[in-house]
């Protein structure tokens, strides 16, 4: 709308160029652009450095233990790192934002109980959680994604329920049940398209979140299952060699850093471009 | 009342619990609305006056049955509100309308004007699009509006543009009777007089009843035949409006009437001034309601007997006070 | 009625957008003298309110600026001195009375602290509990029942024409020169705004101060004001006593004003309504900005900007700046 060419005139380049560079490119075209197999160990170059540090241009960031590429690593991880943030936080958008409508809408014992479970969700440490289920089934796809779910719904919830608190005593609400709205279509077309630029900003901003997340998890080993190369792995492959060869942990650790820091640079800008009420929480 | 009335209210009455201390006991109550009986013929205009905290909006709410009563109905056409069936529901919700004070806060930012005026129709009758297009373009050409700015969305328009288009969308379905709350109050005083002047047409043209909510004392003499003057929730007189500005009888009405300045500035302004502020209704004074700021108590009943309604002349017009008019 | 206490003389202030520089004051100029009230009337957009925040230097930054003219208290210019200059005017000379009751106190301090917040700015060094005494006093000469005890009340435990009652004697704690009340009444029920309009009163002709009351409710100024300024579009459109102004509204727009808003006096049938909106911000303007809503617009109107006509009524203060002063309209 009138808005639109203001924002592209304040459009965060870098952050975006950053984003494009190490996460979304990569995640869609690591087959294609990847210099090596990511699971293909060169026995022979077996810890090989950097390019520039004593490296060669085969193996740009240098290889690990196994001799594996760490760029081709990182860039077959990076499309984990999507996909379960998207994943991730989709699901946990979806589940935060109908169950934050509900409590705000329907208030009373219904919105007490929700948000008390919301309370225990932020009291629970997420990673002892992760860590007593993967202990019951085993690391996988799923048991990651249902912890994201599980940390982030809540944010979502609180939100939703604070914006959908005020929005229902709006005098605009009140002409449509004047005008003989059901509840479900107050929610549907009154209450929620005036909170979906909330809901964008937040999934943007949890995108950081879910990131060092899944990091965290995979580092730990209870993430996504080996051999596959997520970013926290790829970290946590290093850390016995941090001293001798740095490279292993350091080049995806900078691809977290930079992928959190340019989510949540790009969070801030589209929050105060949608939502200038936001711009103190 | 010789005219079939199109609203009936008896002995309204809503409460709101307020929870008090730490365990949220509920320990006080809030008579927002205490027992008010009006009725309304056909075609005509209601005004309900008073200063904040009175009633009026919350009184106005139960009407739209936007608010469930304490106790007491509100009948539209003789059928009580609280008992419809669901196809009378839909006849009620098409029938009985209403338009806010806020033009900002009363349309929702993200429909464009053609759904904002359409949702009646959308929601209770079965048109086709085509015919719901002409049935918009008719309102938006009543309320003064062009049916190309259907396609804008509300932030496009200025204060009294989105009040016509609010105004627009209460008159699609053809009501019978429409609720308006505060609906000049927020808008430039050069604007207020083509809305008002626009309600008076449309009221010619269609024969709709208004029930006014207003303070300001100018708009309520040109809308409204019959004003009913509330104070701490309770109706403290109801009459015809020429006789209410003209020789006002309850001491509440004397008083706010005179509060209204008039633009003029050849003859001296006198004013009752009263004595302090409206008390909270939720310990609302004993007796009389308005006894700790009257100007004419006449004695300890003010302060212990609440007055009841009484005739003045004529069952169009009473008021509750111990003084004998 | 003594000399001038306040005079502005030309003023222009701008608001500096991304459009570019958009008048929102243009060329005013009044003068109010002691125990004297001056109305300034308008609507949303008028510049009665940026008039208001232009002679206390409080506009919105960075974009508002003064881009001309002169703020003459008591023969100073108020334009161009330093702030900490101003910032002394402000709470010694000029006291400010704002709309809303409900956010002119702050929540946490006790009104009593506030006021004496207030009377120390004039009195600095001077010890709180000392102050205390005034306090009580400023608050009974402000009406407030139960002075002694309210003044360990906090906003929240007070009624909205108690709080503006409050306001006011912040206002008027430093004893100032002008009072500027910018729709102080609006938010309050009729019967307490009457209550409110006897007490400026009173408080006027205790301190003889100048009140610059801003309003869009003409009532009001028919109750209270000698004199008035009507604005419309940044510029002052009328101006004169109001006695004259009301007997014989000269200026299109104050006409229709007048004429539009319902009596209470007797019932009418149809109210005068002119068409259109109040304009908006705009950079460049032609003309008379009442014209394209004007009943009686010519062609000179829509291009050249009429000045102001003197000796209206008989009385040179009356003034109308409309290009149909003098025809048959």
């Amino acid at each position: 709308m009138a808005n639109t060419p203001r924002f592209l005139g304040r459009l965060p380049i870098l952050p975006i160029a950053v984003l494009m560079l190490v996460l979304v490119m990569p995640a869609l075209l690591a087959d294609v652009i990847a210099p090596h197999d990511p699971f293909k160990a060169y026995l022979r170059n077996r810890l090989q450095p950097p390019l520039f540090f004593g490296g060669t241009a085969e193996f740009i960031l240098g290889t690990d233990r196994l001799g594996r590429d760490i760029l081709s690593r990182i860039m077959h991880g990076a499309r984990y790192a999507l996909v379960i943030s998207l994943v991730g936080i989709i699901l946990g958008a979806i589940v935060g934002t109908v169950l934050g409508l509900i409590a705000g809408y329907v208030r009373g014992v219904v919105d007490a109980l929700i948000m008390r479970v919301v309370d225990i969700t932020f009291a629970l440490p997420s990673i002892l959680l992760a860590l007593a289920l993967a202990s019951v089934s085993g690391p996988s796809f799923q048991l990651v994604i249902l912890v994201v779910v599980f940390v982030i719904w809540g944010f979502f919830a609180r939100q939703v329920r604070a914006e959908t608190l005020i929005l229902r005593e709006r005098d605009f609400v009140a002409r449509a049940r004047v005008a003989g709205a059901s509840d479900i279509r107050i929610l549907r077309k009154y209450i929620l398209p005036n909170i979906i630029n909330t809901i964008v900003v937040l999934a943007t901003l949890q995108i950081g979140v879910v990131i060092v997340l899944e990091a965290t998890l995979s580092f730990l080993g209870i993430g996504i299952p080996r051999p596959i190369p997520a970013w926290g792995l790829l970290v946590a492959d290093g850390r016995q060699l941090i001293v001798s060869s740095w490279w292993i942990s350091f080049f995806p650790g900078m691809a977290i850093l930079l992928t959190v820091l340019s989510v949540n640079m790009l969070g801030d800008s589209l929050r105060d471009w949608l939502d200038p009420k936001l711009r103190q929480v | 009342m010789s005219p079939p009335s199109i609203l009936n209210v008896s002995g309204l009455t809503k409460h709101f619990p307020i929870p008090h201390g730490l365990l949220g006991r509920q320990e006080h109550i809030v008579r927002a609305v205490d027992d008010v009986s009006f009725s309304l013929a056909h075609g005509q205009t209601l005004a309900l006056v008073g200063e904040s905290g009175c009633g009026k909006t919350t009184l106005a709410r139960m009407l739209l049955r936007l608010l469930e009563p304490t106790s007491g109905s509100v009948e539209i056409e003789g059928k009580d509100i609280a008992t419809m069936s669901k196809a009378e529901m839909r006849r009620f919700r098409t029938n009985v309308q209403a338009v806010f004070q806020d033009p900002w806060a009363s349309l929702s930012p993200r429909m464009r004007v053609f759904d904002i005026v359409a949702e009646t129709l959308v929601i209770n009758d079965n048109l086709t699009k085509g015919e719901l297009t002409r049935r918009v373009d008719e309102a938006l050409i009543a309320v003064g509006l062009r049916p190309e700015q259907a396609k804008y969305y509300p932030h496009e328009f200025s204060g009294g543009q989105r009040q016509r288009i609010a105004i627009a969308s209460a008159i699609i379905a053809k009501p019978k009777l429409i609720i308006l709350d505060e609906p000049v109050s927020a808008l430039d005083v050069s604007i207020r007089s083509q809305i008002m002047n626009l309600f008076k047409d449309l009221q010619q043209d269609v024969g709709c009843s208004y029930v006014v909510v207003a303070h300001d004392l100018g708009t309520t003499r040109f809308m409204a035949d019959r004003i009913a003057v509330m104070y701490l929730g309770k109706l403290v007189e109801i009459g015809p409006t020429d006789q209410m500005f003209d020789a006002p009888q309850h001491p509440y009405t004397q008083a706010l009437l005179s509060a209204a300045l008039p633009l003029r500035v050849d003859t001296p302004h006198e004013a009752i001034i009263l004595r302090g502020d409206v008390p909270s209704p939720v310990n609302p004074p004993t007796g009389c309601p308005f006894h700790p700021r009257c100007q004419s108590v006449i004695g300890d009943i003010c302060k212990t007997v609440p007055p009841r309604l009484k005739e003045l002349g004529s069952p169009d017009h009473v008021m509750s006070c111990h003084i004998d008019p | 009625m003594g000399a001038s206490v306040l005079q502005v003389k030309n003023l222009r202030t701008v608001l500096d957008l991304a459009t570019g520089s958009v008048p929102v004051v243009d060329d005013v100029s009044f003068d109010v003298g002691a125990g004297e009230t001056l109305g300034i009337v308008g609507e949303s957009g008028s510049g009665k309110s940026m008039t208001a925040l232009s002679i206390m230097q409080v506009l919105p930054q960075p974009i508002g600026r003064i881009e001309s003219g002169e703020i003459l208290l008591d023969q100073t210019d108020l334009v161009g001195l330093p702030e900490e200059e101003i910032a002394k005017v402000r709470g010694r000379d000029i006291g400010m009375i704002l709309q809303d009751p409900h956010t002119s106190l702050n929540p946490v301090f006790t009104i009593g602290n506030q006021v004496i917040e207030a009377l120390q700015i004039n009195n600095p060094g001077t010890p709180r509990k000392s102050l205390l005494g005034r306090v009580v006093d400023l608050l009974r000469q402000v009406n407030v029942a139960d002075a002694e005890r309210r003044v360990h009340a906090y906003p929240h435990q007070m009624s909205g024409g108690m709080k503006q009652r409050v306001v006011g004697a912040i206002a008027i704690a430093g004893a100032p020169k002008v009072i500027i009340a910018d729709e102080p009444t609006t938010a309050l029920d009729v019967t307490i705004q009457l209550q409110y309009l006897e007490l400026l009163r009173d408080i006027q002709e205790e301190t003889g101060t100048a009140i610059i009351f801003i309003t869009h409710d003409l009532g009001i100024v028919a109750k209270l004001c000698h004199k008035l300024v009507v604005m419309y579009g940044g510029k002052i459109v009328e101006s004169g006593t109001v006695a004259d102004v009301f007997r014989a509204p000269s200026h299109p727009y104050t006409e229709a004003l007048l004429k539009s808003v319902p009596s209470v006096d007797q019932k009418v049938d149809r109210l005068y309504a002119i068409d259109g909106q109040p304009p908006a911000l705009s950079v460049d303007r032609k003309g008379c900005s009442f014209a394209p809503r004007c009943p009686y617009v010519r062609d000179i109107c829509t291009h050249q900007v009429p000045q102001h006509d003197a000796g209206l009524s008989g009385a040179d203060t009356h003034l109308a700046a409309c290009w149909n002063m003098g025809r048959d309209r």
